[in-house]
């Protein structure tokens, strides 16, 4: 008996340290050889959720890179700026998409939900740190740690075929949507007399008087990450359709932005004229939409948007020479 | 508690030092033991179903020992079905009660005639359907003097809630275990090693091979519209190993664990997809349950003694019957009549027994005549996994005609990664290799690499674990649970 408990114990604890020594091993020599460095250098980035990712086709804006990423809180966009920047000297500017869901207690789950750990974690955790790992565990530890093997798979299979490159759609991109739903969802609201809430926004509406405050103190670090590498920040807001049930925590919204990101200028484009067939949905442009506005929006870098005093009124103003043009 | 939790991997071994450490001097306290840590496992789950299984100990119990002291024909035969009745009972109630009432609506429904009555939010016990035949198979043994009852309570406990059983079992004969728990246990190492071995395997199928299939054919199937033939048919494919995985390593888990503390239990897989016909398939996959459908059920019809048409018909009956079991919902009866279909063909043309021995014994390789029976015998076995996976049969029937159309000759596409579906089928060949190299044996890794080095063959243990830790998902509990 004493032979079997002894040789047991022996052999797990072999196992365990074999295996979490090559679990250790992969994450320190992915976070070591991880490659930020983007193929052509830039001066502009942006980051944050889906709304930019379909808006900002950067294939046709100047010295722009999109690394936004659908569904990604500000937690691990956090991460992700802190390894671009500090990879690539040529950035000067940081977009960071600041929009009505990211205030919502949504963007917790979008944090350290099982689905969202068990996609995000794989690439994230062997850039995180011993606090980030220690707040998804506190949050969600059997998420964390199923995924915590996933990751182990993933990182293996990256090392032995020598990927180590981050700044593909590993971590973000510009995406295209074919789809437009904007006519079938109104006329369906229409119909019904109610709403089209799909259940992302249900549980916004539900979630107005709750703010996510794990994904403002992440906004706040990375704002301030951004200014301590002397990179300008500027918080951005994506079209949004006027009918977009999530617009509905606009005061909110604006409270937050005012009390908490004062001091950071805010660019918003969420009143940008775009015909529904341009929206992919009510708050996603397809295609077509982010082949205008992001034509619109390199004219507006062009034309010295970063450069002006006032900037809101800059857009503003171009916003209105951009509809009088368009009704001509 | 389930097996590939880490609340079992804390209970076990601490029920493991009481047992051979603190109990071991005393039977009675040893069995006791059993029965608390038995009931705790179960417990965990929910509590308040312990009284059903409480409830069957002790019915079974009290009939066994009067039984026994019966002589009376009639009076026998009345404790016989009030044993049946009380066990079936609850079985009827839990598990089957809203479908013959939803089905009992719809059939007066359609003559005209609209009943109203309300469906009960009923809760299904976990492992009901296992216990359920273990205890009735010791009342029946017991009423056909094949076992003499047991005046022993605790042992008699020990034998119905055996955690390591007791939620999918195998379903152990009274006449194999309960002797068991009559005798005190010596620890026996290799018998111990030889558990932790076949709990390895166990948990490499259920966590690496079931839960990853899962993934797969959960996204398919659940999703069966928006996919092609193609598509379909690899949804299928990932299912059977799905449900092979799942089943036969929560049987390997149970019994290594049984084997940690001196038990025996019966052997419940062996190497099913590598049967040569329907027949042969059903002797190798869920022996436990097969076997006790047949002397239970399929041999007091009359068995293929009969003349043809008693042969068909308790043939149907059986399959139909074991359909039934896993599940209230048409889909499973289906799956037994579509089974009972495979397999009348072999009965009737005296053919049902050709392939008795391992395939390809004393060989490396299969013959090509082997490979191509072993071929159509899965695909039988596939296309009616369809119907046992599908919500109900119009998703099986659209599965189906999906498969048999022309998308069948597209390119499968998934909305998963791609890398992660190549590495999963990389495994899945390397645990059919290991399962190949093995088939002789009542598990395969149990005398794997015994012509190795030690040194080598614990690397391979290593290996397993490595791969269990690497694919390792989210607890998924076993299939067999819902039944």
């Amino acid at each position: 008996m004493k032979k079997f408990i002894q040789k047991t114990i022996i052999f797990l604890v072999i196992g365990a340290l074999f295996i979490g020594s090559l679990f250790l091993s992969t994450l320190t020599i992915i976070k070591k050889k991880s490659n930020f460095t983007l193929k052509a250098p830039v001066k502009n980035v942006i980051f944050g959720h889906s709304h930019p990712t379909y808006a900002f086709n950067d294939s046709l804006i100047n010295d722009f890179k999109n690394l936004a990423q659908s569904a990604q809180s500000n937690f691990y966009s956090f991460i992700k700026v802190r390894n671009v920047l500090l990879n690539n000297s040529s950035i000067e500017t940081v977009f960071i998409e600041f929009t009505n869901n990211q205030i919502s207690e949504i963007m917790d789950s979008w944090t350290w939900s099982d689905a969202n750990i068990s996609d995000r974690l794989p690439h994230y955790l062997p850039l995180m740190n011993k606090d980030e790992i220690q707040l998804l565990y506190e949050k969600n530890s059997k998420a964390f740690l199923s995924s915590s093997s996933k990751s182990f798979r993933i990182n293996l299979i990256n090392i032995l075929s020598n990927n180590f490159d981050y700044t593909s759609s590993k971590i973000g991109g510009y995406k295209s949507l074919t789809r437009s739903t904007v006519d079938s969802i109104l006329s369906d609201e229409l119909k019904n007399n109610t709403p089209n809430i799909n259940e992302s926004y249900n549980e916004l509406s539900l979630s107005y008087n709750k703010l996510s405050l794990i994904n403002l103190e992440y906004l706040e670090k990375t704002i301030d990450f951004c200014t301590d590498n002397k990179i300008k920040v500027y918080l951005i807001r994506s079209p949004q359709h006027k009918k977009y049930q999530g617009l509905r925590n606009e005061k909110e919204f604006i409270k937050i932005r005012n009390e908490r990101f004062k001091s950071i200028e805010f660019l918003d484009f969420n009143n940008f004229p775009i015909s529904n067939s341009h929206f992919g949905d009510l708050d996603h442009l397809n295609a077509k939409g982010a082949k205008i506005f992001s034509n619109w929006f390199n004219e507006l870098m062009q034309k010295g948007l970063l450069t002006e005093e006032n900037k809101q009124m800059f857009i503003n103003r171009e916003i209105e020479k951009y509809k009088l043009q368009n009704i001509d | 508690m389930i097996f590939n939790s880490i609340d079992f991997a804390i209970f076990l071994p601490i029920v493991f030092m009481l047992y051979w450490f603190v109990s071991n001097k005393n039977l009675k306290v040893q069995n006791f033991l059993i029965v608390v840590a038995s009931y705790t496992f179960y417990g965990w789950w929910d509590w308040k179903f312990l009284s059903l299984i409480l409830i069957s100990t002790v019915i079974d119990y009290l009939i066994g020992v009067r039984l026994s002291s019966e002589e009376n024909k009639k009076i026998r035969k009345l404790l016989l079905w009030t044993s049946i009745s009380i066990n079936l009972g609850f079985l009827g109630f839990f598990k089957y009660y809203n479908f013959f009432l939803d089905n009992f609506i719809t059939a007066f429904s359609f003559f005209g005639n609209e009943i109203k009555a309300n469906s009960l939010n009923i809760i299904l016990p976990v492992g009901i359907s296992f216990y359920t035949f273990q205890t009735l198979s010791y009342t029946i043994d017991v009423y056909k003097k094949k076992l003499i009852p047991t005046k022993d309570f605790i042992a008699f406990s020990a034998f119905v809630c055996f955690f390591p059983q007791l939620v999918a079992g195998p379903i152990e004969r009274a006449t194999n275990l309960l002797p068991q728990f009559y005798k005190k246990r010596q620890f026996d190492y290799s018998k111990a090693v030889d558990g932790l071995r076949q709990i390895l395997w166990g948990l490499f199928k259920k966590i690496v091979i079931a839960d990853n299939s899962a993934q797969i054919a959960n996204e398919i199937f659940n999703n069966s519209s928006d996919y092609p033939g193609s598509t379909l048919l690899l949804g299928a494919l990932f299912f059977s190993f799905q449900i092979y995985g799942d089943f036969s390593g929560y049987s390997d888990i149970a019994i290594g664990t049984s084997r940690l503390f001196g038990f025996d239990l019966k052997q419940n897989f062996a190497y099913p997809y590598f049967s040569r016909d329907i027949a042969e398939f059903w002797r190798r996959w869920h022996m436990s349950l097969s076997t006790w459908f047949r002397d239970y059920l399929y041999i007091p019809l009359g068995g293929s003694r009969g003349g043809t048409w008693m042969k068909i018909r308790n043939t149907f009956i059986i399959f139909i019957v074991s359909g039934f079991w896993h599940g209230a919902n048409w889909t499973f009866v289906i799956w037994g009549f579509l089974n009972a279909l495979y397999f009348l063909p072999l009965l009737l043309l005296k053919k049902n027994r050709l392939n008795t021995n391992v395939i390809a014994e004393g060989r490396n390789l299969p013959t090509f005549k082997e490979f191509y029976k072993m071929g159509i015998t899965f695909c039988l076995t596939l296309l009616a996994w369809v119907f046992f996976r599908s919500n109900n049969i119009s998703h099986a029937l659209d599965y189906i005609s999906t498969i048999f159309s022309k998308s069948l000759f597209t390119i499968p596409e998934v909305d998963l990664s791609q890398r992660y579906i190549l590495q999963l089928t990389i495994i899945i060949l390397f645990f059919l290799f290991i399962e190949w190299k093995g088939r002789t044996q009542e598990y395969a890794l149990e005398k794997l690499g015994f012509s190795w080095s030690p040194m080598l063959r614990r690397g391979f243990y290593i290996y397993l674990i490595f791969l269990i830790s690497i694919f390792l998902g989210e607890e998924q509990e076993f299939i067999y649970f819902q039944f």
